[in-house]
């Protein structure tokens, strides 16, 4: 089975965009898998509203364990499933609190066990803030080291939030070569376009 | 001086641990990744650093002169006792257990390395080499485990030391937790290789207060305190002009002035990494980058000279990366 990481800053819309993208294809509820900081991993089931509004914070590192849910994507006349995970935001420098720096450990663990890279960038933040702020260090390194060996993606998340369009020429030109993929969590735009190349990917 | 690694394992570590950050880990990682290294090579080198060396090496360190003191008073007395073994005299029994109490980034892991070099030397141990863990490295799942793990690190770092980062999370927890069986079973090490293992306890200031506090054992058990203080603005800014030399580079003068106050306006606000040479290093390999860019874009000759200053421009758009 095939593994898709999300990754990116705090607060971009990674929980978000996994509940959205779950919901685009076709799921009502879920079941979420959380594996925790000693290994284990439990479940939980959850209306994907429900799921919203607890898992999704404007605060930054609010998703501090991986969580992971399955989805079932139609191809040909069968089916691929994909595991979806959902990640702790990346930052640049050391962060103060051991617990999200063994956070941010466990989402590099989990980069080398993906296949798929779906890294996510705030395009209304970077349209509002310009690269200072919106696009650090962090995310070109992280773009660096996820593309070797593996598929990866590049989205712009927030479109439908104003300045978004400038943040994502923002993006274009900084990061050249890649595919830029703008969406947005909550309108679900440019989810289609997300999901035919995670499909060709698997 | 990027520090190389062996596994990524070890570098997921070093960022859990605060050692390095994010960025410097996805560095590793990717350099692991385009030219993998047999773990074997790193060790070596590592021994292979003689005492003179060692402690050559300490005096290179900007500030932390308290602990220099300490550690030329600690190679006295132990030349001092084994002269007196030979003269015949009464010896007192040689305990080096040791105490750092300080923030990330301020030289624990480095002062304690060149001591395992420094007490190779000296004969006090066999290998000198360092061992670094924390409680997840010792603590297991069930009873037993825990026992079990916490014995083979010993064994790992016989003949050398054992450094416990953040040392007071085996207290945490309270009577049930596992951390307790995993001092047990340190102190029990303790007394069974008295000559072939060093241990030190790491951690924050505070912290190692309360945990020292709390189990009045300890003191006794670790007679040696060092305490690794927050590095003032002249030691960071020393600092960084070691490390702009080891890479080749030079701050124009009107960038050291912008690096000065960036630190200066960092450390009045109260920031656990504001004292820190960690975030120098950030910030002087993000300007480095930035001068890449700035270069690339501009359309000046890039001579030798214009290869090498770092600007004010770089500095300031560096910081801005840090947020
Ligand atoms: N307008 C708009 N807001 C969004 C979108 N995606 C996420 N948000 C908001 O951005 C904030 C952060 O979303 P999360 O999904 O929690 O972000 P995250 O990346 O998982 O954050 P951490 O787990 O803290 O790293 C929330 O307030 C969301 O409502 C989007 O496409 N459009
Ligand atoms: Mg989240």
């Amino acid at each position: 089975m095939n593994k898709c990481l999300i990754v990116g800053r705090p607060n971009v819309g990674k929980t978000a965009f996994l509940l959205s993208f779950a919901k685009y294809c076709g799921l009502k509820e879920l079941e979420i898998r959380v594996k925790t900081s000693d290994g284990t991993t439990i479940s939980k089931r959850r209306s994907i509203d429900a799921a919203y509004s607890e898992l999704v914070q404007p605060t930054s590192h609010t998703t501090q364990e991986l969580q992971s849910v399955l989805l079932d994507l139609p191809f040909g006349k069968g089916q691929k499933t994909l595991e979806l995970v959902d990640s702790s935001g990346l930052i640049d420098g050391i962060h103060p609190s051991p617990a999200i720096r063994r956070a941010m450990a466990r989402t590099l663990e989990a980069i080398a066990l993906a296949q798929i890279i779906i890294h996510i960038l705030d395009a209304a933040l970077i349209g509002l803030k310009g690269t200072g702020e919106g696009i650090g260090a962090i995310d070109w390194d992280l773009a660096e080291y996820a593309k070797q060996n593996r598929e990866y993606l590049l989205l712009a998340n927030k479109m439908d939030l104003s300045g978004a369009n400038q943040g994502l020429a923002l993006i274009r030109k900084s990061f050249t070569g890649v595919r830029v993929y703008p969406v947005s969590a909550k309108t679900m735009q440019g989810f289609k376009e997300v999901r035919r190349h995670v499909l060709r990917a698997c | 001086m990027a520090k190389s690694f062996s596994s990524s394992r070890e570098i997921y570590q070093e960022l859990a641990k605060g050692n390095i950050s994010t960025v410097e880990a996805l560095h590793a990682l990717r350099k692991l990744q385009l030219n993998p290294m047999t773990p074997a090579a790193g060790d070596s080198r590592d021994n292979q650093v003689k005492s003179d060396d060692a402690l050559e090496e300490l005096t290179k360190l900007i500030g932390l002169e308290k602990v220099k003191n300490l550690v030329k008073e600690i190679q006295a007395y132990v030349k001092v006792q084994e002269l007196r073994r030979q003269a015949g005299l009464k010896t007192e029994p040689l305990v080096l257990h040791m105490i750092f109490k300080g923030n990330p980034g301020t030289g624990k892991t480095t002062v304690a390395r060149i001591l395992g070099n420094l007490f190779k030397e000296l004969g006090v141990l066999s290998k000198g080499h360092l061992v670094e863990v924390e409680r997840a490295d010792l603590v297991g799942e069930y009873i037993g485990h825990t026992a079990q793990r916490t014995r083979e690190q010993i064994k790992k770092a016989l003949g050398g030391i054992l450094f416990i980062d953040e040392a007071y999370s085996l207290a945490r927890g309270g009577e049930k937790d596992f951390g307790k069986e995993a001092i047990d079973t340190l102190v029990k090490a303790m007394e069974d290789n008295k000559n072939e293992l060093i241990l030190i306890l790491a951690g924050y200031q505070h912290e190692m207060d309360r945990f020292i506090r709390s189990n009045p054992g300890l003191s006794s058990r670790f007679p040696i305190v060092l305490e690794f203080p927050d590095y003032n603005l002249d030691e960071l800014m020393q600092i960084a002009q070691l490390m702009v030399e080891e890479r080749e580079y030079v701050f124009s003068p009107s960038a050291k002035e912008c690096l000065y106050y960036l630190l200066k306006s960092l450390s009045t606000n109260y920031d656990e990494n504001s004292g820190n040479a960690r975030l120098v290093r950030n910030i002087i390999e993000r300007s480095i980058r930035r001068q890449a860019v700035r270069l690339m874009a501009g359309k000046a000759k890039l001579d030798t000279e214009a290869l090498k200053v770092l600007t004010e421009a770089d500095i300031k758009a560096a910081m801005e990366d840090t947020g």
